[in-house]
């Protein structure tokens, strides 16, 4: 219930921000910089007067719209492989199995960043240096999900019945998984905002002056000391509440997807 | 009992499954589960596979469904050798022989209705209009005992004993005439066990089934069986008429298996006989035959030929070198 309520609130101001609160977010105005929040500026404004609201609009639809992205990319490239993986077995399974261990070597954070540095800092090198970290994590999951559930008699009786490959995955193997899915997407999800963030926060991620929340942090930073805090803290409040309200969202999905908990949709 | 021309006819069954072999070591080695194994099913007849754990009988049972593949050997159902049939030719088969499974709880898929469960099968094979498959599910509650309201329900509401007879009314389903029951009942009260056994029966009766039964103890087989089939350690030991088992065994094995069962009735003294030791491991089982290890009556001989299976009266064989015994 209070993820739904913050999750909706940020989507809220992602999607509809920019017609309520209709300021240029690159407007420059350095008589009125670093304004506290006030009617005017509710979040303040920068060292070069540039509204902070503003700014933080822009930069959840960017990281939410990253961040979407990077979690159904990594959903369908690493579970369609790992749910073959699991299924076809085999040279395909190790070769594959073997690839994502070498992945997994690296600690995903510095994955990303090498990758976003080998092509070159930018929004969409940022994006698949996210996506090839979170690849492996549902490969694995899947993989194991498969294994696990083809042994289970309900697959194996409907295979004495005669139900096909593609039957058995699409009726009692991928829905069993679903709630797998949704769990590892709302964590890969609060992954790729804090990343992305990170990345910003290096200065790999998106490029001023385009807004981004990682970016605006470490602008904030330095006026941070001298008492400005509304710089950093804004964007810092908006990931936070984006990584946490996703993560409280998949537990309810897991509970509302198991049938035998009574749970139902009244989130 | 056994009918001229068998419905099923088991013929040198073997399943290995090879075991992961130490590193460097050049020797593949196996778990023998089933180790030249035939017999035979005749039409209507129902014949009880009877074992420990351990001694393949579950894997014959998922051999002759192929959800497993023999190592060798021959299934042959109907004059056709499905052992080896490619997966099209063998959806026909698919519909003839259907199975029962051990654990009505593990068997049915908790996010699918009752309905859908049981009109899977129809759907598989393409028989009928949707509302058709409906009528059908609704007859095949009412044969098993369930109302037909049952269909919107999900598996999990309800118990041990519905939940096995909604596993039937599924394998009914696509009509065959040849049913696996792998141990249908031991995961299920003994209350209820008695309910779905006779279940069984009745329906065997109305639609004519052929049933190969499996169970790990003999009590529960002696009421539904024409025949007995005693598996250990992967071998046939002894096949019996149902009567003769259990009045006059002649094999060591089954022996034992009967004086472990307990007679309800406290007057009797009943003498025990325990085999010593533990099943040894199939990876590595005894040379010859495969009891002499824990055998009473083993002798020396028992070690070096491994006892073929031979008729000792009409309808009885056992794989004993002994004569002198029992």
């Amino acid at each position: 219930m209070v993820g739904v309520v913050m999750f909706a609130i940020i989507i809220f101001i992602a999607v509809f921000g920019r017609l309520l609160w209709p300021v240029d977010p690159l407007r420059v105005d350095i008589l009125g910089s670093l304004l506290p929040p006030s009617l005017e500026h509710p979040m303040g404004t920068d060292d070069v007067g540039r509204d902070v609201f503003a700014r933080f609009i822009q930069g959840a639809q960017v990281s939410i719209g990253v961040a979407i992205g990077v979690t159904i990319a990594g959903t369908l490239i690493g579970g369609t492989l790992g749910l073959l993986a699991g299924l076809v077995g085999g040279w395909f399974d190790t070769i594959v199995s073997r690839t994502m261990d070498a992945i997994l070597a690296f600690p995903p954070l510095i994955l990303a960043m090498a990758v976003a540095i080998g092509l070159g800092p930018g929004i969409v090198s940022a994006a698949l240096g996210v996506i090839l970290a979170a690849i492996p994590w549902y490969f694995r999951l899947l993989r194991s999900e498969v294994l696990r559930l083809r042994t289970l008699m309900y697959v194996e009786s409907a295979q004495a019945l005669g139900a096909s490959s593609f039957r058995l995955i699409r009726l009692h193997i991928l829905p069993q998984t679903t709630s797998t899915i949704f769990i590892q997407a709302s964590s890969v999800f609060s992954f790729s905002i804090l990343t992305l963030a990170a990345l910003g926060f290096v200065g790999l991620g998106i490029q001023p002056p385009t807004p981004e929340w990682g970016t605006m942090i470490t602008e904030g930073l330095a006026y941070a000391l001298t008492g400005q805090w509304w710089l950093g803290f804004f964007p810092g409040l908006g990931i936070f509440m984006l990584a946490v309200s996703a993560n409280l969202i998949a537990d309810r999905l897991r509970d509302i997807y198991d049938p035998k908990s009574g749970a139902r949709l009244s989130l | 009992m056994s009918a001229p021309i068998p419905l099923l006819d088991v013929r040198g069954l073997t399943k290995r499954f090879p075991v992961k072999a130490k590193p460097f070591s050049r020797q593949k080695k196996f778990v023998h589960a089933v180790e030249d194994v035939s017999f035979s099913v005749g039409r209507g007849e129902v014949v009880g596979l009877v074992g420990e754990s351990g001694s393949g009988k579950t894997t014959i049972g998922r051999t002759i469904m192929r959800l497993t593949d023999p190592t060798a050997g021959q299934i042959v159902y109907d004059g056709t050798d499905i052992a080896h049939l490619p997966r099209r030719q063998m959806m026909a088969f698919r519909r003839k022989i259907q199975m029962v499974f051990q654990d009505p709880f593990a068997s049915l898929n908790p996010r699918s209705k009752v309905g859908e469960l049981i009109a899977e099968g129809m759907e598989i094979h393409g028989i009928g209009t949707p509302a058709e498959r409906r009528a059908e599910v609704s007859r095949l509650l009412g044969l098993v005992g369930l109302s037909a309201e049952a269909a919107q329900r999900f598996p999990h509401e309800f118990s041990g004993g519905q939940r096995q007879r909604i596993g039937i009314a599924r394998a009914l389903a696509v009509s065959p005439g040849f049913i696996v029951a792998d141990e249908p009942v031991s995961a299920l009260d003994v209350s209820v066990q008695a309910q779905v056994l006779n279940l069984l029966q009745d329906l065997k009766e109305q639609l004519g089934l052929t049933i190969l039964f499996i169970a790990h103890d003999l009590s529960v087989v002696e009421h539904f069986c024409d025949r007995v089939i005693v598996m250990y350690l992967g071998r046939i030991m002894e096949i019996a008429p149902r009567e003769r088992l259990y009045a006059a065994p002649k094999h060591p094995y089954t022996e034992a298996l009967l004086s472990a069962a307990p007679v309800p009735d406290p007057d009797r003294e009943g003498k025990r006989i325990v085999l010593e030791g533990d099943i040894p491991s199939p990876i590595n089982p005894p040379s010859g035959c495969v009891l002499r290890t824990r055998c009473r009556y083993a002798l020396p001989e028992c070690a070096q030929i491994v006892p073929p299976l031979r008729e000792i009266a009409p309808g009885h064989l056992k794989a004993c070198i002994r004569d002198d015994i029992l």
